[in-house]
């Protein structure tokens, strides 16, 4: 089994974004990718070639769900496997997200110290 | 420890700094917004702008590991939700959520100390969230069928009220009797007391909800005497919804 490297994380706020890049480079020695938005990672995804894709729910213009469906489109990215990260986390919630074809959902605020174990977890899985 | 450990968690503790250097303007930022409402309900951009900026310190916040601002903007956000800016807006919308604001400070200073006490912000914001209940608008539905009244609920979830659903009408009369609600919403149908005769019966009594605005759902819309004093009778049509949130919308207002 090959190892995971390249995460591509969109979400729109700043300070999430640099807590959780630095979490996830210097906890867990992953490359990561920020894109700030659905339309941004529409954009960088290809390129970048993720093996992971972290995305926030709540976004402005393209939401999590909506950025999934659309990341779906794109032949290199149909089976990357992807988490997305929300404070709504109740069961249905998760069960909802997972039906759009989520791997798992992980709970915003997440713990830096533990963020990167999480997301292996997810991904081994 | 690792240095890289080490590392990471200096880096953390300066961002954190960065974050708590920076609220007092994001809070400056968000009394504004606010006045900026209480002038002009209507104004959207200026919600959606207070919306995110409550949203995004929420988030940024709980990674900071504040969880007392998470909490307290989930709070604000609630009671900006429940806003409605057809009459939500105003002195008392602007005075609550300025008080939130208020206390979103009061965590800058409280959160550079050795062991943060967060107990006093905490009473206070469930001060405020009593307060909110408190002026939520009390509703009573009278409604023998499981049906329609999952309907009423669901035309009313969005609004800031507090229903009370009862599916008989004696014993919705005397709720009605010994409870204070702002208004009644009752079907013409009710088990044994139905909807008309419940409302004459309460506007005959001396109670403090004699005049209550009521509203009638049937079928029938013909034959309701005038002495019931209805605010509003509503068919059972695919227009229900609406209409009910109308009807319930001028009733509030009042």
């Amino acid at each position: 089994m090959t190892t995971l490297q390249r995460i591509l994380y969109v979400e729109d706020e700043a300070d999430i974004q640099a807590v959780a890049k630095l979490a996830l480079e210097m906890v867990g020695g992953f490359t990561v990718k920020i894109c700030s938005s659905g339309e941004e990672a529409m954009r960088e995804a290809v390129a970048f070639a993720p093996e992971m894709i972290l995305l926030d729910v709540m976004m402005p213009g393209m939401d999590g769900p909506t950025t999934l469906a659309a990341l779906r489109t794109l032949p290199s990215l149909l089976t990357v496997p992807v988490a997305f990260m929300t404070a709504k986390v109740q069961p249905q919630e998760v069960a909802h997200y997972k039906s759009l074809g989520a791997l798992d959902v992980i709970a915003k605020p997440f713990d830096p110290m533990t963020l990167a174990d999480k997301v292996r977890s997810i991904w081994k899985a | 420890m690792s240095t890289n450990l080490e590392a990471f968690q200096a880096l953390l503790a300066r961002m954190r700094e960065e974050f708590l250097a920076e609220l007092p303007r994001r809070c400056d930022r968000l009394d504004e917004l606010i006045l900026t409402l209480e002038k002009d309900p209507g104004n959207h951009e200026s919600f959606d702008e207070l919306y995110r900026g409550v949203h995004s310190l929420k988030g940024s916040g709980g990674t900071h590991g504040l969880s007392i601002i998470t909490t307290l903007c989930h709070q604000l956000e609630n009671h900006l939700t429940e806003t409605d800016a057809k009459h939500g807006f105003g002195a008392a919308f602007a005075s609550r959520a300025l008080a939130y604001v208020d206390l979103l400070r009061q965590v800058e200073n409280i959160a550079r100390q050795n062991n943060p006490n967060y107990s006093a912000i905490e009473a206070d914001l469930e001060a405020l969230r009593q307060e909110g209940l408190q002026s939520r608008k009390t509703g009573l539905i009278a409604e023998s069928s499981p049906m329609m009244a999952a309907l009423y609920q669901q035309a009313l979830g969005h609004m800031p009220l507090k229903l009370t659903l009862v599916d008989n009408g004696l014993t919705a009369l005397e709720r009605l009797l010994h409870e204070h609600y702002d208004f009644v919403i009752v079907g013409r149908e009710v088990r044994e007391l139905n909807g008309i005769a419940m409302i004459v019966a309460l506007r005959s009594s001396q109670v403090g909800n004699q005049n209550i605005p009521a509203v009638l759902v049937s079928s029938k819309l013909g034959s309701v005497p005038d002495h019931a004093g209805f605010s509003a009778t509503i068919a059972r049509d695919k227009n229900l919804a609406d209409s009910l949130v109308a009807a319930v919308q001028a009733m509030v207002a009042v």
